[in-house]
């Protein structure tokens, strides 16, 4: 049986640069397919494009050309209120700054999603308390961003991007801004969500030790895909991270 | 290099200077446009003659105004200094010297200053040039003596305005070199949270029960204080604000948070909006809420004496005018008029006698004032025929001075018939309202009848005046200045309270664009963000509004002394004033609507 993927991009390009002045081309060709609870890394170097990239799929962004389908749905051609209710329904993003608004306590941040989609206040407490749980935050629920440390506050985030069951969870550099010891707790976290939840997760990273957390990596180079790197079942972790930085020694000269 | 870095500066944040100098000039016209008046002897006593304290108002007022600047310019000034600490942080950090940033600063404090003040008084003369020419357009009066130009005016804006400019120079100057560079970089993201404890917050709505109670008791006993009754009012219900805005919003966004509405869409992220904003905004809503009720009691006044002349006029005659044979074009001017009551009366005029029909005024009596409990309670009845010759006085008002020794004799319809004498009419009528048709009377009174006698003509000059008409024309005279200034005064504040809460709600625009991109991240519909926007505004104009309203229909109580109802038709004022205030509500929902939903370029939400 054909699985409709998750992730479908084809012939994809974005050129930045509006008429009469320099034209910039970010991506020039990028065709990949993610499935279903996989767990993908996107690395390269700063300008290669990657920003660009995770932008389209999360059409933050849209597309010069090419087609960008998340579970089925062609969103690039998404409008208005369309992209609005897609964006609140399908898709989940954690952001390298967090982006808590604060002004609302952890519980009323996690809750916006559900609030959105006019969930009723009965439903939103379960399913805010169940995601809370799973991410191990239910003490922090009723402190303001501000009385939250770093990692406190992407796991906040991250809940918040999960609530309400997306196909995929962005990241963008999610680790970015954490320190060593709360970016490997959030990293060991996504990957405990990947695997028990089966949530799909695709992330931005240039740090080659977060990304030996994913399964797969796609490594960009001037706005192509240059090469694609599995990690092998029984591979661990550091032997996995060993072959990153290889393929990030040869791939970056 | 530094002066090209800070220049630099100044151009990337234009919009932000535009925003900040449109605030100044504003303020600063304003104040000028209530100097003309203020320092305008002449004027005042030419206008205000009537009443000996006018000259103490605006005094008063001008000492107000003053304090209220500073409030603003307060505001326009950490505005400024919120807006440029990055920068010079960021200057700080490139190695510039604290003695050249603090110079730098000051240099840019005073350059505004004196652009804006420069900008606000030609605004001033331009405005104030515009406005009189409004007011005898709208309200039919024409100030005396009023000059747009003005150098007393521009003096004391020029004096306030660059000695205000001067201190927040100082300030901003010891601010910018006292920090360390570090904190003047991250300032932009320290959120400040200060919520008080149970305690004094309780404490402090009690307070501002206490001083609200108190200024309202104050003005509904003028009499105590005297003429210390406004200050004090002012003061007490000034505080009783402040304190009952510190106190008591919090605790119901709280309420309002635990319930379930809160779940639904945006309306956590605007109650939590509000609660960040509105320890930062209890001072401004003081300000607004004050400046709100100065300027609906001033225009209410205004519109107060208005009334007061057209009812004061109708209760001094039962007819509008008397013509006595009205001509073709009079007649067309009256068929232009809302008449409610006219009456036709033939008569007869020998050497010593005018005669009328008795038959014709039993059909249609001729009419007198009867006075209730107060001029707006008046009645107009019927005057019996023997009455009327006993107490001809009334009547006689109609007639040309050339008859006023002749005595009044009603006969009968035979006896009339029988008078060899040609036959007059004399046309009596009643205008629903003198002020709507002001010109038109004016143009009949002036106008030659069939005889080629004009009313003011037939009569000596500022004797016996006919019908109300004439005793609106001399109240006209005498109040018409106060009807003026409330009107002024009224626009003058309307305008100060819009551009505060503009330029206190537009400076935090800036801290939003974030909180608001982010949204739109999340998935929230664009029409939601809007509904967000226009509630929290909404929140924001009702707050100062509801309690405006509150001051005024106490602070009314004051002009009982000089208006006969301060209350009457008060509608009028507050629709006009809603409508007005309304308008300003809309504008800020849009001005903040396009800082805040900016289109990215070629991105498409």
């Amino acid at each position: 049986m054909l699985k409709t993927p998750v992730v479908k991009v084809v012939n994809l390009q974005k050129i930045y640069g509006k008429r009469n002045e320099k034209k910039y081309m970010a991506l020039k060709q990028i065709d990949f397919e993610m499935q279903k609870g996989e767990f993908v890394g996107i690395m390269g170097a700063s300008g290669s494009g990657k920003t660009t990239l995770l932008n389209m799929l999360s059409t933050f962004d849209k597309p010069t050309a090419g087609s960008v389908k998340i579970a089925g749905d062609e969103v690039s051609s998404l409008k208005g209120n369309h992209l609005a209710d897609f964006r609140a329904q399908k898709i989940g993003f954690i952001f390298q700054d967090f982006n808590l608004i604060e002004s609302l306590t952890a519980a009323e941040n996690i809750a916006l999603p559900l609030s959105l989609q006019n969930c009723s206040a009965s439903e939103i407490d379960k399913k805010v308390t169940k995601v809370t749980q799973i991410l191990g935050i239910s003490a922090l629920l009723k402190k303001y961003p501000y009385e939250l440390s770093g990692g406190q506050k992407q796991r906040v985030a991250c809940a918040r991007a999960l609530v309400h069951n997306p196909a995929i969870l962005f990241g963008d550099e999610p680790t970015g801004a954490l320190d060593s010891k709360s970016a490997r707790e959030m990293l060991k976290l996504l990957t405990k969500i990947n695997i028990e939840h089966a949530t799909s997760i695709l992330m931005v990273t240039h740090d080659a030790f977060s990304a030996s957390f994913c399964n797969r990596i796609l490594f960009i180079k001037d706005g192509c895909i240059g090469r694609e790197l599995i990690k092998e079942n029984e591979q661990t972790r550091s032997a996995f991270y060993q072959e990153i930085l290889d393929v990030l020694g040869t791939f970056e000269q | 290099m530094l002066r090209k870095l800070a220049i630099g500066g100044l151009r990337n944040r234009w919009k932000d200077y535009l925003i900040l100098l449109s605030g100044l000039v504003v303020s600063s016209a304003i104040f000028y446009l209530f100097e003309t008046l203020a320092t305008n002897d002449r004027y005042l006593h030419a206008n205000g003659e009537a009443v000996s304290f006018t000259g103490y108002i605006f005094n008063f007022g001008s000492t107000l105004l003053v304090l209220i600047t500073f409030v603003y310019l307060n505001y326009a000034n950490s505005f400024l200094l919120n807006m440029r600490k990055r920068d010079y942080g960021l200057f700080m950090m490139l190695g510039a010297k604290k003695k050249k940033i603090g110079q730098l600063v000051w240099l840019e404090t005073i350059l505004i200053g004196i652009l804006s003040t420069t900008m606000g008084i030609a605004g001033g003369v331009l405005a104030s040039s515009f406005v009189p020419q409004l007011l005898t357009k709208m309200l039919g009066i024409t100030p005396k003596y009023y000059e747009p130009f003005w150098m007393k005016a521009v003096l004391w804006t020029v004096f306030l305005y660059l000695a205000l400019f001067l201190l927040g120079a100082f300030v901003n100057t010891i601010v910018m070199v006292r920090k360390p560079a570090l904190h003047l970089l991250k300032s932009e993201q320290v959120v400040s949270k200060n919520f008080m404890s149970w305690y004094i917050q309780l404490l402090q709505a009690f307070m501002g029960m206490l001083f609200l109670i108190a200024g309202y008791w104050v003005m509904s006993e003028p009499s105590i204080l005297k003429q210390k009754t406004i200050p004090a009012a002012l003061l007490s219900l000034s505080l009783g604000s402040y304190f009952l805005f510190n106190a008591s919003i919090i605790v119901i966004i709280d309420f309002l948070k635990k319930t379930q509405m809160s779940k639904k869409e945006l309306n956590a992220f605007t109650l939590g909006q509000l609660k960040y904003r509105i320890h930062d905004y209890t001072k401004i809503l003081t300000v607004v809420s004050m400046l709100f009720a100065l300027a609906l009691g001033a225009i209410t006044t205004g519109i107060g004496f208005r009334n007061s002349i057209e009812n004061t006029a109708r209760a001094q005659s039962a007819y509008t005018l008397g013509i006595v044979n009205p001509s073709k074009k009079q007649k067309k001017w009256l068929s232009e008029m809302d008449i409610t009551k006219r009456s036709t009366y033939k008569l007869k005029i020998d050497e010593s006698t005018v005669y009328f029909d008795k038959n014709q005024l039993r059909h249609a009596p001729f009419q007198i004032v009867k006075f209730g409990s107060s001029l707006y309670n008046i009645k107009y009845v019927d005057q019996k025929v023997a009455a009327l010759e006993k107490n001809s006085d009334e009547i006689m008002t109609f007639l040309p001075t050339a008859n006023s020794k002749h005595s009044v004799k009603i006969a009968d319809k035979n006896i009339f018939a029988g008078i060899n004498t040609k036959t007059e009419t004399l046309f009596l009528f009643r205008v629903k309202n003198i002020t709507n048709d002001y010109g038109l009377l004016q143009k009949v009174e002036n106008a030659k009848n069939k005889n080629g006698m004009s009313i003011t003509g037939q009569r000596p000059k500022d004797n016996l005046v006919n019908g109300s008409f004439g005793s609106f024309k001399q109240l006209k005279a005498i109040y018409g200045g106060f009807e003026f200034m409330g009107a002024f005064l009224g626009i003058a504040f309307l305008a100060m309270l819009a551009s505060c809460l503009m330029f206190k709600i537009l400076s935090g625009a800036f801290a939003d664009v974030r909180r608001y991109q982010m949204l739109a991240k999340l998935g929230v519909r664009r029409s939601k963000l809007k509904n967000a926007i226009k509630k929290e505004i909404a929140i924001l104009f009702a707050i100062p509004g509801v309690l405006g309203v509150m001051h005024v229909l106490f602070g009314l109580k004051l002009f009982e002394g000089l208006l006969e109802n301060p209350y009457y038709a008060i509608w009028v004022p507050f629709t006009i004033f809603a409508l007005l205030y309304f308008g300003y509500y809309v504008v800020m929902v849009l001005m903040y609507g396009r800082i805040v939903l900016k289109k990215k370029n070629g991105q498409s939400d």
